[in-house]
């Protein structure tokens, strides 16, 4: 699992949980019907032998519908146990983003859109996001719909243009991750990615304080 | 056809069994919940329809007993095996369709064909 | 050829819907290879962006709107009418316009390849804003959506007819609960497509209103909104998943019931959880929208797991068809076992991404591409390779090489699974959907070159299977009437059946009148 998923925010590391528990839950259900199948392949392949003529059988069917009910109420509380603090947005964030999706590329505005910076397809932005703490990102598009994709945090939220969206993110390790947008949006959307910079707190404050300059 | 009935019935109660608990829900999206209204309407109309018409219905396929030899005999209707109309109608569509984005006229003459080919349709099945 | 423009007779309607959709499966095929060719190595430039944005748009818009769904509204035009005994569609007429509505539909999609600009390139979901913005593609772009338009009005067409049909033209004694759970699958998506179609017609108007009339439904500059432009989308978008499945689902359990030799295990089941997958369908809708921040998660996540529940009954019946059955694993029903294999896991990752926080990371993935094709692909597109077989003696009166049959499923389902099982580490790795190109990271190149080489195989069991239709044809051997040993209506008449179907009709008293009048059986040549 470790290749694969791999979460580098907070937020992350809930829905790997999530993420877990489901592959898990399938994979059994998958081997337990898979197996019945096979088995009922090789010992009733056609002989001499008269085939059963039975229709049905209610107990049977009625357990059959009640076992995966069961199981997807569970997978469904597992769900809600990661996805409401996931899609909670802190009121006092400690650091807020503007990002706005266009095509081909990516707007990221800190502190207030006192700090801009531009990618183009070519040139891929770099978003700087500070180390523990948890930054609010306000997401939005001028043009059509995007999509802001962080593999690395197992998260993507749609960027629409005239509305808003507002998500957190709580980084837990430092590093360089690719990121794209996900949403078709046209000629060049197989080369809208960006790069997520995930850097200790004070060397972000350095670069806030220096209007830019300071590249952490 | 009480079976159809019953089905009808059944599927409105279940669209408006969405449509409550979607409204519940998420009433502030308001797309959803006209969407659901509308389903929920057409199947109630149809489930309307469906007990109205099988009060006066009757269907030998509904005869649990019925043989092939009961209702030997009996006038199924003429069938019809050819019309030349069906495919000038979905051409006439097509050309109402093209005429409307790039050209008035022929989106009359479209219209004009369309009607022509329903007029033809509709005194055929008159015919038999 | 002028009998058959103008044929309204269901078998012959039947037959040119089946033949359509096959050359429009060819067609998408080849574009399948085309992007698998793109995609099988990194940085590739091969075809450029403006192009393969077309060949992804076709190819989705042909398997969705011109091949899986028309196939089994096609084989439902040729089957239900046998099945239940009746001589032919309520409204013949209708019927045909349908046919001629499908057709014009697929060749007006398909020309905007040759108009200046290219075809559509906005992929099958047709995002507005995006397809109200011109580029590059304005006359294609117009013919997609007259083409879609025109479907979706013919599908409508379709759907009242098989309701009218098997409400009333059923033949004495075969009452509603005696029909084939084929035809039961039907009548679920007819009543579905009657619930979901008129949105795509309204939305796709929307767009035509938009791109040419001065309408911003869905321009935000104007107080249009792009969320509306999901929500009418996805409100057809998801029954229209279950419309391209209910009718496999059909052809999957009368597949297996007639080779277990065995009467379908709980017939009621089958019947309601199929009005229950249709019905959960209707609200599950945005659980294609979880990412946009602007529906009701926990709601459409908790349906959209429900939807799980009457599909397990679905194959706990199938399963229980085959238990101490005697099971002939001919063509047909290894089609049909390679569709529970494949369908199955279709299935689990479809619950996987009916949670949230899962969609959060794969939504627009190539794990989604792995979860779809494995529903439509290994599942629906299994299930009708399973139809082909099984009902291609009944429709030609000439049956298809088993031989050959064995290895076209074998190369099939080989192929199938070496494409698409590497798609889910793709997308899980940060490949997003509907890209030309891919940087060189992590495992990539590796996960796409596999994939690749299996498409090839893929379509190489494709076209074994078009080999085969050949060979059989020149072989000619003919068949009886009932070459399966089948239990349904349609096995009483001849192969092919003659014109109103059938010279006499066997009495019906039970679910398997074939079977259970014995004496009927094998009449005919």
């Amino acid at each position: 699992m470790h290749w694969l998923i791999h979460p580098a925010t907070s937020q992350g590391a809930l829905m790997q949980q999530t993420w877990i528990v489901s592959l898990v839950a399938g994979l059994l259900v998958a081997l337990y019907v898979y197996g019945a199948i096979i088995w009922c392949l090789i010992r009733y392949r056609r002989r001499e032998s008269e085939p059963a003529s039975f229709t049905g059988n209610k107990p049977l069917e009625i357990t059959y519908a009640i076992i995966p009910l069961i199981i997807v109420i569970g997978l469904f509380l597992v769900t809600m146990h990661s996805e409401l603090p996931v899609d909670r947005v802190s009121a006092h964030p400690e650091n807020r983003i503007d990002v706005t999706a266009f095509r081909w590329s990516w707007r990221f505005g800190y502190n207030g859109d006192r700090i801009v910076t531009f990618g183009t397809p070519a040139q891929p932005p770099t978003l700087y996001l500070p180390l523990g703490r948890t930054t609010e990102i306000d997401l939005t598009s001028s043009d059509v719909n995007h999509s802001f994709w962080v593999p690395a945090f197992l998260f993507k939220r749609d960027a629409i243009p005239g509305m808003t969206n507002r998500f957190d993110l709580t980084p837990t390790r430092t590093g360089t991750f690719l990121s794209r947008c996900a949403q078709f949006c046209g000629v060049d959307h197989a080369l809208m990615t960006f790069i997520v910079k995930v850097v200790p707190a004070a060397a972000y404050d350095r670069f806030i304080a220096s209007n830019g300059v300071a590249k952490p | 056809m009480k079976t159809f009935v019953g089905l009808f019935l059944s599927s409105t109660a279940f669209g408006a069994v969405i449509l409550v608990a979607y409204w519940f829900v998420a009433h502030e999206e308001t797309t959803g919940s006209v969407l659901l209204a509308i389903m929920t309407a057409a199947l109630a109309f149809a489930a309307v329809y469906a007990v109205i018409a099988e009060r006066h219905a009757h269907i030998d396929g509904d005869g649990q007993d019925l043989t092939p030899e009961d209702v030997k005999g009996e006038d199924l209707g003429v069938y019809t095996t050819h019309s030349p109309y069906p495919i000038l109608l979905a051409l006439s569509c097509l050309f109402m369709l093209l005429g409307v984005l790039y050209s008035p006229i022929l989106a009359f003459a479209a219209v004009v064909a369309v009607l022509l080919c329903l007029w033809r349709l509709g005194a055929e099945s008159a015919r038999v | 050829m002028i009998t058959w423009l103008t044929a309204t007779d269901h078998k012959k309607i039947g037959i040119m819907y089946i033949i359509t959709t096959m050359v429009f499966f060819v067609i998408a095929g080849i574009l399948a290879l085309m992007i698998r060719a793109q995609l099988a190595t990194p940085d590739n430039d091969l075809i450029p962006s403006h192009l393969y944005n077309q060949i992804f748009t076709l190819h989705g818009t042909a398997m969705i709107f011109f091949v899986i769904a028309p196939f089994g509204l096609g084989l439902a035009n040729y089957l239900v009418p046998l099945q239940i005994g009746a001589p032919d569609m309520a409204f013949p007429r209708l019927n045909a316009t349908s046919l001629w509505l499908f057709v014009i539909a697929g060749i007006i999609t398909f020309l905007g390849l040759a108009t200046y600009g290219g075809a559509a390139a906005y992929g099958w979901t047709n995002y507005a804003p995006l397809s109200e913005i011109s580029e590059g593609t304005g006359v294609g772009a117009d013919f997609w959506l007259i083409g879609i338009l025109l479907a979706s009005v013919s599908t409508i067409l379709t759907a009242i007819n098989i309701t009218t049909t098997t409400f009333l033209l059923r033949a004495p004694g075969m009452t509603m609960w005696r029909v084939p759970i084929f035809v039961w699958e039907m009548i679920a998506t007819a009543i579905l497509i009657l619930m979901a179609f008129p949105s795509l017609t309204a939305v796709t108007l929307m767009v035509l209103i938009d791109r040419h009339l001065g309408g911003h439904f869905f321009d935000p500059a104007f107080g249009g909104n792009p969320i509306l432009y999901q929500h009418l989308f996805w409100f057809f978008g998801h029954p229209e998943v279950y419309v391209m499945v209910l009718p496999y689902f059909g052809i999957v359990t009368e597949v297996i019931a007639t080779f277990a030799r065995k009467p379908v295990f709980g017939y009621v089941g089958l019947v309601i959880s199929a009005f229950a997958i249709a019905g959960l369908s209707i609200g599950v809708w945005a659980h294609h929208m979880f990412t946009t921040g602007a529906v009701s998660n926990p709601f459409f996540s908790a349906v959209s797991f429900l939807i799980a529940v009457p599909t397990g009954v679905k194959f706990v019946n199938w399963i229980g068809t085959m238990w101490k059955g005697s099971i002939e694993l001919s063509t047909a029903m290894l089609f049909a076992v390679g569709f529970l294999f494949n369908f199955l896991l279709g299935g689990i990752t479809g619950v996987m991404v009916a949670s949230p926080p899962i969609d959060y990371q794969v939504h627009d993935s190539y794990f989604v591409v792995n979860h779809f094709h494995y529903t439509l692909g290994g599942g629906s597109m299994f299930a009708m390779f399973a139809a082909l077989f099984f009902w291609f003696p009944k429709i030609f009166g000439v049956k298809l090489s088993e031989r050959l049959g064995k290895w076209c499923f074998w190369f099939m389902f080989v192929g199938f699974n070496i494409t698409f099982i590497p798609m889910a580490f793709m997308g899980l790795e940060g490949m997003a959907r509907r890209v030309y190109t891919y940087p060189n990271v992590e495992h990539l190149a590796l996960l796409n070159g596999i994939a690749s080489f299996g498409g090839v195989i893929l379509a190489i069991g494709v076209a074994l299977f078009f080999v085969n239709i050949l060979v059989s044809a020149f072989a000619h051997v003919p068949v009886p009437a009932n070459p399966w040993g089948g239990y349904s209506l349609e096995w009483a008449t001849s192969s092919p059946p003659p014109e109103f179907n059938f010279e006499t009709m066997p009495p019906i008293n039970s679910r398997r009148p074939l079977w259970d009048a014995p004496s009927t059986q094998g009449s005919g040549p």
